[in-house]
């Protein structure tokens, strides 16, 4: 016993390296994919303060751009709307059909924090639990598909972005035939990422159109991903090795809007609970 | 009042940490961390389990705000326990430093090899850490990169406290 308390006297020291180590090897191993803890990352209020107030004085240096982004984006909406009114005219003359309940809605949000060129990729927004974000929610910005939500704090959340090695994926098709693939980040650079799972036999060429394919519960369907840049067939391979060039600048992003799919996945659980 | 003045420049080193040099980032190589420097300086008088919780500290702070967890802190700890040592081994009579460790205190050449020392194995553990043992080319130019960036903030640091 005495010799014990010999030891732990000499080698205190170590004793309390040894520890920390330990428990910082385990706080690493814990959050290993994405920021685990609303406490220690920046969805922690006290912490995202400091950056929403950097992101309030840097903000205005961006407000041109930003501007310009917001309304290339309402050019777009405004045309689909008017397709998409016209249509509604010419189905309601067909058919007299029930309206589907609105399955997502938009929950608009600002950037305020965003680490971007590393291997693990993150966004700070300034939404969180009492704004109805979600863990699991899809993030969109002006041009397209950003990412998802891994983390959620009272007032902010942190958003992983596709291009992140975390392990994130999105189902995707192609526009012109609908074929179904998984994007997926190969770690190299975040304006491009890889298509995969379409078939060799399927044709792919440089500036074909890529398109969320609705499949998840993350994503509603059409919403623009990227275009193929170049696709090869690797030796052995049954499936095209695509590269997307994103849509989504990540350096340019200021304002995004998560996908609230709360109807959705209530309908799905529901279907679900019922199948058992 | 010594402890005091720790405090502050760790809070004012801090705020310039993650609002400024957080953002530079060129290339995904260049991630300098200056605030090793309020480790660097801080006075030997402590007993040294209180160093190593204050490293331990200092690291999980800087984790919170790069969502990092643990990567700081394992690497401020093994800094605060190599820190003594080295000091022993390259000042003569180390016992007289009572207060902060700095260019005027142990002199130019000392300071800048104790440093460099430093910086660079902080480095290294945080990227193998980041990028947990994959890609070790990467890794190795991401440490050689930052490294000799904060060596220069430092040096630099040191040059306009002593104006």
């Amino acid at each position: 016993m005495q010799n014990l308390l010999k030891f732990i006297q000499r080698y205190s020291n170590f004793l309390v390296f040894f520890l920390l180590e330990v428990v910082a090897v385990l706080l690493i191993v814990q959050n290993t994919a994405y920021p685990k803890s609303t406490v220690l990352s920046t969805c922690n209020s006290y912490i995202a303060w400091h950056y929403e107030l950097e992101n309030t004085i840097v903000s205005y240096f961006r407000l041109k751009e930003d501007n310009e982004q917001l309304q290339q984006e309402n050019t777009m909406l405004r045309n689909q709307l008017v397709l998409y009114a016209n249509e509604r005219e010419r189905l309601k003359e067909q058919v007299t059909y029930r309206y589907a309940n609105q399955q997502h809605h938009f929950i608009p949000a600002k950037i305020i924090q965003m680490n971007i060129g590393g291997m693990k990729n993150y966004m700070t927004i300034n939404k969180g639990e009492r704004d109805g974000i979600a863990e699991g929610m899809g993030v969109l910005g002006p041009r397209g598909v950003v990412g998802v939500v891994s983390t959620v704090g009272h007032q902010f959340s942190i958003v992983i972005p596709i291009t992140t090695t975390s392990g994130f994926c999105v189902s995707c098709r192609m526009q012109k035939n609908s074929k179904i693939g998984t994007l997926k980040w190969d770690g190299r650079d975040e304006s491009h990422a890889i298509l995969s799972d379409i078939e060799s036999h399927v044709d792919v060429q440089p500036g074909d159109i890529i398109l969320t394919s609705g499949l998840s519960e993350t994503f509603p369907g059409d919403i623009p991903v990227g275009v193929v840049e170049s696709a090869e067939i690797k030796d052995g391979d049954a499936a095209w090795t695509i590269r997307v060039k994103l849509y989504t600048e990540f350096n340019k992003l200021s304002y995004v809007q998560v996908i609230d799919n709360d109807i959705a996945s209530k309908e799905l659980e529901q279907l679900r609970s019922e199948m058992d | 009042m010594k402890w005091i003045k720790q405090v502050i420049r760790f809070i004012l080193i801090l705020l310039l940490q993650v609002m400024l040099i957080n953002n530079l980032q060129l290339g995904g190589y260049c991630h300098p961390y200056l605030y090793v420097v309020c480790l660097l300086v801080m006075p030997l008088t402590l007993p040294r389990w209180v160093d190593l919780l204050i490293g331990a500290l200092v690291g999980l702070t800087l984790d919170a705000f790069c969502n990092s967890a643990g990567v700081h802190m394992a690497a401020c700890t093994m800094l605060m326990l190599i820190r003594p040592y080295l000091i022993e081994r390259l000042v003569v009579d180390s016992e007289r430093l009572t207060d902060e460790i700095n260019v005027s205190s142990i002199g130019m050449s000392t300071f800048s090899i104790y440093a460099a020392i430093l910086i660079a194995s902080h480095h290294a553990l945080v990227f193998l850490l980041t990028n947990w043992f994959s890609s070790i080319l990467f890794t190795l130019l991401q440490t050689v990169v930052s490294a000799v960036i904060t060596y220069g903030l430092v040096l630099g640091y040191e040059f306009i406290r002593k104006k």
